[in-house]
């Protein structure tokens, strides 16, 4: 009984910051929307400057070296942006980490207890509450889609060049939010809300 | 022990490592959530994190191939149902200390890049595969599948293979942030699926070791011995040409080969690359050999142009087709360097609708025949097809190979399916439950296939004749024909070594004639019938037709098929009627006269076309058995004399002497009209079948004098009918009356006069010969 108090209580932790930390994931990620706009934005004008031949254009009498410069600040924009966007998943990494961290120490705390708990116990379920199981599983898939999500995002980061139109649309595609994630999210979470309002 | 029903796995469950199974069957096991599992199921072994289904049914294991054993584990190879026993549990599993990766890429251009640059190899890639393979139970000769997997596609990479892993002892670990990385191999998807896939090898081909080992050495040479080829500075051969008749196992060599030693083989089919807007075709082209020069930089490389005739054909001296596609090909083979290392390899059946200028050195500069497999190489193809099969064993493989001359190896294949159907289809029969107990393949399945399918290289032909068996005892008397015909048809096709150990040249052709109804061509089919072999039979409405030079080429055609499906009995009924006499008189030359001369080269000319050659190495041995080996260069010519021509005419004199010169036609028989004992072993072969009483067969031959074959038969369904006609419908049985009735009415259809014609001949050709 004690083990499955233990567990319990740290699921219930762990869904818990699983909660608030995916609401404000998912608040940021809105918030880069208009980034990401901006951002392709940005770079089909790099793009379409670096085509165009502006020494053709009467501009180009009064600035002979505007391309470049013109070039030099699109460039400096975007990575101005690609920097907070940076930051940004920089501080989700954090958050990320202490997910897993609670994950983990669901698993370890199972593990450590798994002798004391049968099969029976773990897949009974109530019409309030999943499964112990499920549960685990549940943090589990969120702990892995999370990191995945903020790695996918991490490297279309890296291999951004405002020159490369696939490139760009990598980055603008990934930057939503991960559907898996969201599914995961909006179904999953409504299905502990009983559990989560237990005193253990 | 239980048997469970393999599922796969849930999609939200993709990728988590994750295998579902019935929580009793987790303790049973003594699993608890999220221990690691091995499952060996179909020849693999499944590495996976065990997990209670959420509707704790016990039926079912779901299961994916996501963490995988690199080769097909063999413990596992016949598991095709799932048992407890095939689950092993591993508890406690630890970190390994350090594990040496080969990693597979999507993108060709991308593993250029890393192999050429060490450092970005190492620093981008462990970061990724650190990424990728984070918190995974893996283990030493496994490999993960990132082939769907969202980040794997994002990185590019499509599999990881561990190919060692630290600590030895540790046979199942997890790969963690302390886990050390090392890249040992970067390939391209493209070789790494071609190296799996691997499954025809050397051993799935009969009978071409010669040409495999020629092939062999130009594929594999370059790519095993670069630095030594590059030190003497030797141009190697950039393309082989492999030609053949359909169904002779040129691609299957080339699969095989390859396979063997892990080439990548890159297939083009002409009619793939052919685009319905001008250049698509030579962009197809370009795009297919620059993709092959691509993945020819990662390792050894092979493009195969399958059906090169129908990519460039033949340039027309009328200059109608283009040429555009043909010099594509061209500048593209000049353009191949050889450091390049890529052979291409090309296969096409009819070698001379190639363009010449394709076939010369430095382009295609070997070329390759493969033949119409011998005798011997049948066997050995015979004897592959039926490896996998349950032999009764009244089966003789020996026999088979015997009774399937002119069939190509994939005739032999299809013969095998056959048989093995036929015989699947009789325990179906047998038993009629589902469970079929496997019954083995008898010799009866595989004469019934073999009568079933025609051989490939005589498809299309209208002068193929599979008519109903005639024995020699079915008809009567000619006691002497028989026996002539016998010398000169039936033994030199079944018995050539006899022929060769006496010096003796093998005939040529064999002309009958004689009074007409005189089972001329009963002789022939009895002939056909006794020595088993290739029977095709040519008659005037075949060979001519209303355009100029399509006759010739009708005969031409028989005669090259008759080759192709030697040993053979080509026969020309009514020949008098074929082919004319060259006439002295008159000018102007017409269809006969040309055929005629068709005739006279094809059965005595200078040589055959190459293309038609057999390799009967095999046939060969066993015509010289028992002959000194000097004497081999002579008997070299001896396959053309497997084709016997026969003919039948009843008007000889109209033959061109030409023909009935020895070496042509050696053998002219005369079939003379029955004497008295034939005459009445004809009546009772005809009346065998019919009721009657006190009939004097013997009388009736000496009654009938003059009367032929056709004539008694004749007389036979007239008595037969005058019964029916004089005594009612209810009649019972024929009488010697009937017989007498009708024999007053009937007189023989050949005079005497016509006889003394042919008697004059007769003696002509006697005399003649001496």
């Amino acid at each position: 009984m004690q083990a499955e108090l233990a567990i319990c209580r740290q699921l219930q932790k762990t869904f818990k910051t699983i909660q608030e930390q995916s609401e404000q994931w998912k608040l940021t990620l809105e918030t880069c929307q208009k980034d990401m706009t901006s951002l392709e934005n940005l770079a089909e004008q790099y793009q379409c400057c670096a085509k165009v031949d502006l020494l053709q254009t009467p501009l180009a009498q009064s600035f002979p070296d505007i391309k470049e410069k013109l070039l030099y600040k699109l460039h400096d924009e975007m990575a101005d942006m690609i920097n907070r966007l940076q930051d940004i998943l920089s501080a989700q990494n954090i958050l990320k980490d202490k997910v897993s961290h609670q994950a983990e120490q669901c698993m370890d705390l199972y593990s450590k207890y798994a002798g004391q708990l049968t099969m029976k116990k773990m897949t009974e379920c109530s019409p309030l509450w999943p499964s112990m199981a499920t549960m685990l599983q549940w943090v589990q898939d969120f702990s892995r889609l999370y990191r995945e999500d903020i790695l996918c995002k991490q490297h279309t980061l890296e291999v951004f060049s405002p020159d490369k139109p696939e490139a760009v649309s990598s980055l603008v595609e990934h930057w939503k939010m991960n559907k898996m994630l969201q599914q995961q999210m909006e179904e999953l979470l409504p299905l502990v809300a009983f559990f989560q309002q237990e005193q253990f | 022990m239980d048997h469970l029903i393999v599922l796969p796995l849930d999609v939200f469950d993709m990728h988590s490592q994750r295998c579902r199974l019935g929580p009793l069957l987790m303790s049973r096991l003594g699993v608890s959530l999220g221990n690691c599992v091995k499952i060996w199921w179909k020849n693999q072994c499944h590495l996976s994190i065990a997990w209670p289904r959420e509707d704790c049914h016990e039926k079912f294991l779901q299961v994916d191939g996501f963490v995988t054993s690199v080769q097909p584990d063999a413990q596992a190879e016949k598991l095709n149902d799932m048992e407890n026993n095939q689950i092993t549990v591993f508890k406690h599993v630890k970190q390994f200390s350090a594990v040496y990766l080969n990693v597979v890429m999507t993108d060709l251009d991308f593993v250029l890049k890393l192999n050429e640059n060490p450092n970005m190899k190492k620093g981008y890639l462990i970061s990724k595969c650190r990424c990728l393979l984070n918190n995974l139970y893996v283990a030493a000769n496994f490999k993960v599948d990132f082939t769907e997997h969202t980040l794997g596609k994002l990185y590019g990479i499509s599999y990881i293979e561990i190919a060692t892993a630290l600590p030895d002892n540790l046979e199942v670990g997890r790969v963690l942030t302390v886990t050390d990385i090392e890249i040992k191999k970067v390939i391209s998807k493209r070789r790494y699926d071609y190296c799996q896939k691997r499954t025809s090898d050397m051993s799935s081909i009969g009978g071409l070791e010669q040409e495999a080992k020629k092939l062999r050495e130009i594929i594999s040479l370059p790519f095993q011995y670069q630095q030594q080829v590059e030190n003497v500075r030797l141009e190697l051969p950039k393309g082989v040409l492999l030609s053949g008749p359909p169904g002779t196992g040129k691609t299957s060599l080339v699969r095989a080969i390859c396979s063997e030693y892990a080439v990548v083989l890159l297939h083009i089919n002409g009619p793939e690359l052919t685009g319905p807007r001008p250049g698509e075709s030579e962009e197809n082209l370009r795009k297919s050999f620059k993709e092959a020069i691509n993945l020819s930089k990662e390792g050894p490389t092979v493009l195969f142009i399958d059906e090169i005739d129908s990519l460039c054909p033949r340039q027309s001296k009328s200059g109608q087709q283009d040429g555009r596609m043909l010099g594509q090909l061209l500048t593209l083979m000049d353009g191949l360097q050889s450091r390049e290392r890529l052979v291409v390899l090309a296969a096409t059946n009819r070698a001379s609708a190639v363009d010449p200028s394709l076939r010369r050195s430095g382009r295609f500069d070997q070329e390759f025949f493969i033949g119409i497999p011998s005798e011997s190489q049948r066997r050995q193809i015979l004897s592959v097809h039926t490896k996998s099969l349950l032999l009764g064993e009244c089966v003789n493989l020996d026999r088979l190979a015997d009774m399937t001359k002119g069939y190509v190896g994939a005739d032999l294949a299809c013969i095998c399916n056959e048989a093995a159907y036929s015989s699947m289809a009789r325990c179906k029969c047998l038993l009629k439950v589902e469970r079929i107990n496997p019954e083995p393949v008898t010799m009866l399945d595989f004469t019934t296939s073999i009568h079933n399918i025609t051989p490939s290289t005589q498809k299309g032909s209208d002068i193929l004749v599979d008519g109903k068996p005639v024995l020699w005892e079915q008809i009567g008397g000619l006691q002497t024909v028989k026996l002539q015909l016998k010398q000169s048809v039936e033994w030199p096709l079944q018995h050539p070594e006899a022929f060769s150990r006496l010096g003796l040249p093998l005939p040529k052709g064999v002309l009958l004639y004689g009074p007409p109804g005189c089972s001329k061509t009963m002789l022939v089919k009895a002939a056909a019938t006794a020595c088993g072999a290739t029977f095709l039979s040519v008659s005037g409405a075949q060979l001519y037709s209303p355009f100029v030079g399509d006759s010739e080429k009708a005969l031409s055609e028989a005669f090259s098929r008759a080759r192709m499906g030697a040993p053979s009995i080509l026969f020309l009924d009514e020949i008098d009627s074929i082919i004319g006499k060259r006439s002295e008189s008159s000018t102007n030359r017409s269809v006969q006269e040309r055929v005629l001369s068709v005739l006279l080269n094809e059965m005595d000319g200078v040589g055959i076309k190459v293309e038609e050659k057999t390799t009967r190495s095999g046939g060969k041995e066993r015509l010289l058995e028992g002959v000194p080996s000097w004497s081999q260069a002579e008997f070299s010519e001896v396959d053309n004399s497997h084709v016997l021509v026969v003919a039948a005419t009843n008007r000889p004199d109209m033959l061109d002497e030409a023909l009935l010169r020895p070496g042509r036609f050696d053998r002219i028989i005369y079939v003379p009209p029955p004497g008295l004992e034939a005459r009445e072993e004809i009546i009772r072969i005809h009346s065998r079948h019919m009721p009657k009483t006190d009939v004097d067969v013997r009388w009736l031959a000496e009654q009938t004098a003059g009367f032929t074959g056709a004539d008694l038969e004749n007389l036979c369904r007239e008595a037969s009918l005058h019964a029916l006609s004089e005594r009612g419908l209810d009649v019972e049985v024929i009488t010697q009356q009937d017989f007498a009735g009708v024999l007053a009415n009937l007189k023989p259809s050949v005079t005497s006069s016509q006889l003394e014609q042919y008697s004059i001949l007769n003696w002509r050709t006697k005399t003649n010969k001496e």
